[in-house]
C-alpha cells in the first residue's frame, strides 16, 4: 500500500472521532472543519515518518490540540471578542438535553483554549493525567492545574453544570 | 446521573463529519511539486518581489572557496549602485546572472567577463548562451527578448508559458526556444546570421527539446509530468528519429531513475557527454533527494562514463510547530551548468542560526577526474539565485 492509500485508511477509520473532538473544541462547524483540514495536511507532509513512528493516533492527537491552541493564538484578537457570547435563546419547548447541550457549549466557547483542551482531552477522550501531559507537551502537575482552574471556570460560567461536574469522575 | 462525560458526548453528537482528506491530499501535493520546483519557484518568487518572504537569506556561513575556476568570482557581491544594461551598446559576454532581494521586489543583475555589473531589465533571466554573449531575459508581457551583449542585435519571442525552455548548443551557434512544451511554437536559431526557423514538423509531439547538438541534433526527453523513458535524438532539419535510447540501455542500476524534479540533462562542453541527475532507490527508505548521482552518458559511443555521488539533500533542522513537524530549509543542490573544469551546481544551505532561511549560496564544482566538490564562488546577501551560461 502506498503512502497516500495509507494515510486515506488511517484517517477513514478516525475522521468520525477526529470531528468530534473538534466540534467540542472550536464550537462551530466552519473552524471545526479548518481544525481538522490543517491537522490533516500537516500528519500527511510527514505521514511516512508519522507511521514509522508506531504511534500515529498520539501524532494525530498532538497535533490536532497543538494546532487548536496555536490557530486561538493567532486569531486572539477576534476570539476575545467573542468571549462573552450573546444572551442564550433557548425556546421554551426545548427539551433539557437540548438545553445542557446548548449550555455546555457556550461555557467551553468561554474557557480558554487550553482549558477546553484539557477537559475534552480529560473528560470525553478519556486519557489519564500522564496521557494529556504528553498530547499538550506539558507536566502532569501542569494538567492537574489546569483541569482545576477548568472546572472552576465552569462552574461559574455556567452554574447550572455545576451538579454535573461535582458528580464527574475524575480518572487518575 | 449524567456526567460531565456524558454532557460532552451528548455535546458533540451536533458534529458533523468533516472529511476533508481529498482537500489535505490535494494541498500537500501542490506543496511537494512546489517543493520539487525550487529553482524554477525561486527565481518566480524573486520575480514577484516575494523573496523577503518565501526565501529569506540570513548570515551567511557555508563553505569558503578554496580555490577560483577559471571566469567566475571567489566572491559575488550586489554592486547596488550598478547602472542598467544598456540597450544602445554592447556591454561584453556575461559571466553569470543572478537574482538579488532589492527590498520590495526581486531584481536580476548581470556579472559581465569583465566584472562590471549591470541591472537587467524585465522579470527574469532565462538563460545566456555557453560562450555567454546571448541573453535571452523574460519580460513582463510574457515574452522573451534575446540580446547581442557584445552589441545591439535582439529578437523577440511571444507568447512565452511557464513550461517554456530554451536550449542552446555547446558552440553558441544555436538557440532552441520552445515557447511552451505542450502547445507553443519551436523556434530554432542561428545565432552566428541571426536566422529563424521554426522545427521540423515531424518532431514528436509527446517530446520536448531538451537540449541542442553543435550538429542541430535535438535531444527530446519526456513532457513535463511524465515519466522519463530514455532518451531520443532527433535530426535537426527533419525531425526524424535518428536515435532511440531506452532507459535501460543508458548503464544505470536497476534501481536507479531519473526523477523530473530534477531538471533537465545537460550537454557538457565537448557536444557529446550528457550530464543527468538520477536517484537510486535501492534503499526504499531514502528521499528523492538522497542517494543521487549526477551521471555522464556519453552520446557517442552509448555508454555510461561519468558517475558522481552527490551529498544528500538533508532536510533541514525539524521544529515543532502547532503540534505538527515543519522542515527547515534543506541543504539543496541544484545543476548549474557545466564549467571546462566540470559540471557546477547551486548550493543553496540553511543558516547557522535559522535553520528555517537559506544561509549561504555558493557555487560548487566537481573536478571531472576525482568527483571531488569544492566551493568556488560564494554569493552575499542578497543574492538568492546564480544562473550560468550554457
Amino acid at each position: 500500500m502506498d503512502d497516500e492509500a495509507s494515510f486515506r485508511e488511517f484517517v477513514s477509520a478516525r475522521i468520525g472521532r477526529l470531528s468530534r473532538v473538534a466540534y467540542l473544541l472550536t464550537g462551530e462547524h466552519h473552524a471545526a472543519e479548518d481544525l481538522v483540514q490543517v491537522t490533516l495536511i500537516k500528519v500527511a507532509r510527514h505521514w511516512r515518518r508519522v507511521v514509522q513512528g508506531g504511534t500515529p493516533d498520539a501524532y494525530v492527537r498532538r497535533a490536532l490540540y497543538h494546532e487548536h491552541v496555536s490557530s486561538w493564538r493567532s486569531r486572539r484578537g477576534r476570539e476575545v471578542l467573542a468571549a462573552d457570547p450573546p444572551e442564550r435563546d433557548i425556546g421554551r419547548d426545548e427539551s433539557a438535553d437540548a438545553v445542557r447541550r446548548i449550555v455546555l457549549r457556550d461555557a467551553l466557547a468561554r474557557l480558554a483554549p487550553g482549558h477546553r483542551a484539557v477537559i475534552v482531552l480529560r473528560y470525553f477522550e478519556d486519557l489519564s493525567e500522564a496521557e494529556t501531559a504528553d498530547t499538550l507537551g506539558c507536566s502532569v502537575g501542569s494538567v492537574k492545574s489546569q483541569t482545576h482552574h477548568a472546572l472552576a471556570r465552569l462552574r461559574v460560567v455556567a452554574p447550572e453544570l455545576v451538579e454535573l461536574i461535582e458528580d464527574s469522575e475524575v480518572p487518575a | 446521573m449524567m456526567s460531565l462525560k456524558d454532557a460532552l458526548v451528548d455535546a458533540a453528537d451536533d458534529a458533523r463529519v468533516y472529511d476533508v482528506t481529498d482537500r489535505a491530499v490535494r494541498v500537500v501535493q501542490r506543496r511537494r511539486t512546489l517543493t520539487r520546483l525550487v529553482p524554477v519557484a525561486a527565481a518566480l518568487l524573486v520575480v514577484a518581489g516575494l523573496v523577503g518572504v518565501a526565501w529569506p537569506l540570513s548570515d551567511g556561513g557555508g563553505q569558503e572557496p578554496s580555490t577560483a575556476a577559471d571566469g567566475l568570482p571567489r566572491q559575488l557581491t550586489l554592486d547596488r549602485s550598478a547602472p542598467v544594461l544598456p540597450e544602445d551598446r554592447g556591454v561584453g559576454p556575461a559571466a553569470l546572472a543572478f537574482a538579488y532581494d532589492d527590498g520590495d521586489q526581486g531584481r536580476w543583475a548581470l556579472l559581465a567577463a569583465d566584472g562590471r555589473q549591470y541591472k537587467v531589465d524585465g522579470l527574469r533571466v532565462d538563460g545566456m548562451s555557453p560562450d555567454g554573449r546571448w541573453l535571452l531575459v523574460l519580460r513582463s508581457e510574457g515574452s522573451w527578448v534575446l540580446r547581442d551583449l557584445t552589441g545591439t542585435a535582439r529578437q523577440e519571442f511571444a507568447g512565452v508559458d511557464t513550461s517554456a525552455g530554451a536550449s542552446w548548443s555547446p558552440d553558441s551557434r544555436r538557440l532552441v526556444v520552445q515557447t511552451s512544451s505542450r502547445s507553443g511554437v519551436t523556434y530554432t536559431v542561428d545565432l552566428t546570421t541571426g536566422a529563424r526557423g521554426t522545427a521540423p514538423p515531424d518532431l514528436p509531439r509527446t517530446a520536448r527539446v531538451c537540449a541542442v547538438r553543435n550538429s542541430g541534433e535535438l535531444l527530446l526527453c519526456p513532457l513535463p509530468e511524465s515519466s522519463f523513458s530514455g532518451l531520443r535524438l532527433a535530426d535537426g532539419t527533419t525531425g526524424r528519429i535518428v536515435r532511440d535510447i531506452p532507459t535501460t540501455d543508458l548503464g544505470l542500476r536497476p534501481t536507479e531513475t531519473v526523477p523530473e524534479s530534477f531538471g533537465a540533462p545537460i550537454l557538457d562542453t565537448d557536444d557529446r557527454t550528457l550530464f543527468m541527475r538520477t536517484h537510486d532507490a535501492a534503499d526504499p527508505g531514502s528521499a528523492v533527494g538522497q542517494n543521487t548521482f549526477l551521471v555522464g552518458f556519453d552520446l557517442e559511443t552509448g555508454r555510461l562514463t561519468h558517475r558522481y555521488p552527490l551529498p544528500d539533500d538533508i532536510p533541514g533542522a525539524q521544529r515543532p510547530a502547532n503540534g505538527g513537524f515543519e522542515h527547515g530549509q534543506p541543504d539543496a543542490r541544484y545543476v548549474l551548468g557545466v564549467h571546462p573544469e566540470g559540471p557546477l551546481l547551486l548550493h543553496l544551505a540553511p543558516s547557522g542560526t535559522d535553520p528555517f532561511h537559506v544561509g549561504s549560496v555558493t557555487i560548487e564544482l566537481i573536478a571531472r577526474d576525482t568527483g571531488t566538490l569544492r566551493t568556488v564562488t560564494r554569493a552575499s546577501a542578497p543574492i538568492g539565485l546564480i544562473r550560468y551560461p550554457g
